[in-house]
């Protein structure tokens, strides 16, 4: 009796894990296209002077940097710094003069109503532009209200892309 | 299959699947929206409403909870995976964190409710359980993680 009533629950997650398998299977061929779709518009968006984008390979020592891209003008360099509450991803266009020219955050976990603000508050973000790596919460960057360390998160992962950029760290290829 | 003692995993299963679902598709469709994570709080959210549909559809009867809990964890670990929302190497992870707050809010949520629901009020005290033990967990996680 007790093995029979446990049939159901288990034919349940077997059912339901197969839908999801199958949807999954189903679906990666459209979620890499979408993706890649994404990707290439939130690159020209972050550095909209350039039309054609190619990957870099990056093997240098800053584990905050994950991805580069070379546009005619600049940079594109995804980076990853630790937030209040799991790590912050941001995409950073750099022009070739070791300036920001957009920033945008990609994914986030932190607190609803604090730093999650960093996603639609461009008074915050804006003031990141035309920066040259010297950005510092406090002295010139107003913090997030209630968020400093998401402020100070994102602006080490901006200052991590124009190091790139600028040859602050040694081992980018982009001033050789 | 209401009269099943292992509804609220078979709820459980739902739940999940659905949430796993809307996260495969949101990842699909909107590749640029950030989705919540699958940490402790969320668990434990799904869990709270599959308790409170299994409170207002299931019809009681006795269960084995260690059965319940490994169907628990096996939920929580095989349907993000298989929905791409966890790698192979987080299953267990996932497993094991979703069997223990699943335990945890499974007893605390039967005990609670068995207590406050008494009287025309009580048909809300599966609602109000669910939703306080959510609360907390959630103050729980952030203290100490």
């Amino acid at each position: 009796m007790k093995c029979k009533s446990l049939l159901l629950p288990v034919a349940s997650i077997v059912l339901v894990g197969g839908l999801l398998l199958g949807s999954s299977a189903a679906l990666s061929n459209i979620a890499q296209r979408n993706a890649n779709e994404e990707l290439k518009n939130a690159i020209a968006f972050v550095l909209p002077e350039s039309q054609n984008f190619i990957e870099e390979t990056y093997d240098g020592s800053d584990a905050s940097i994950r991805r580069v891209f070379k546009g005619e003008t600049g940079f594109v360099v995804e980076t990853v710094a630790s937030g209040y509450d799991g790590d912050i991803s941001l995409l950073v266009g750099v022009n070739k003069d070791g300036r920001v020219a957009g920033v945008t955050v990609r994914t986030m976990s932190e607190t609803w109503g604090l730093g999650a603000q960093a996603l639609t508050d461009y008074n915050f973000l804006v003031q990141f532009m035309g920066t040259s790596g010297s950005a510092e919460v406090g002295a010139g960057i107003e913090p997030l209200t209630g968020a400093t360390v998401t402020s100070k998160a994102i602006t080490r992962g901006i200052n991590a892309a124009v190091g790139y950029v600028t040859g602050a760290d040694t081992s980018s290829g982009a001033t050789s | 299959m209401r009269n099943n003692n292992y509804l609220r995993n078979i709820l459980l299963a739902v739940v999940v699947g659905a949430a796993a679902l809307a996260a495969l598709l949101c990842k699909t469709f909107l590749p640029a929206a950030i989705l919540p994570e699958w940490n402790i709080p969320y668990l434990l959210g799904l869990t709270c409403l599959a308790l409170i549909l299994n409170h207002y559809l299931g019809s009681g009867g006795t269960y084995c909870w260690i059965c319940s809990a490994l169907l628990a964890a096996a939920t929580f670990g095989l349907l993000p995976w298989c929905a791409g929302i966890v790698n192979t190497s987080e299953l267990w992870k996932m497993a094991l964190v979703g069997g223990g707050v699943y335990l945890l809010a499974n007893g605390l949520f039967d005990s609670i409710t068995e207590r406050i629901s008494s009287g025309p009020a009580g048909k809300g005290a599966a609602v109000m359980t669910g939703f306080v033990l959510f609360l907390a967990g959630q103050c729980f996680a952030g203290m100490i993680l």
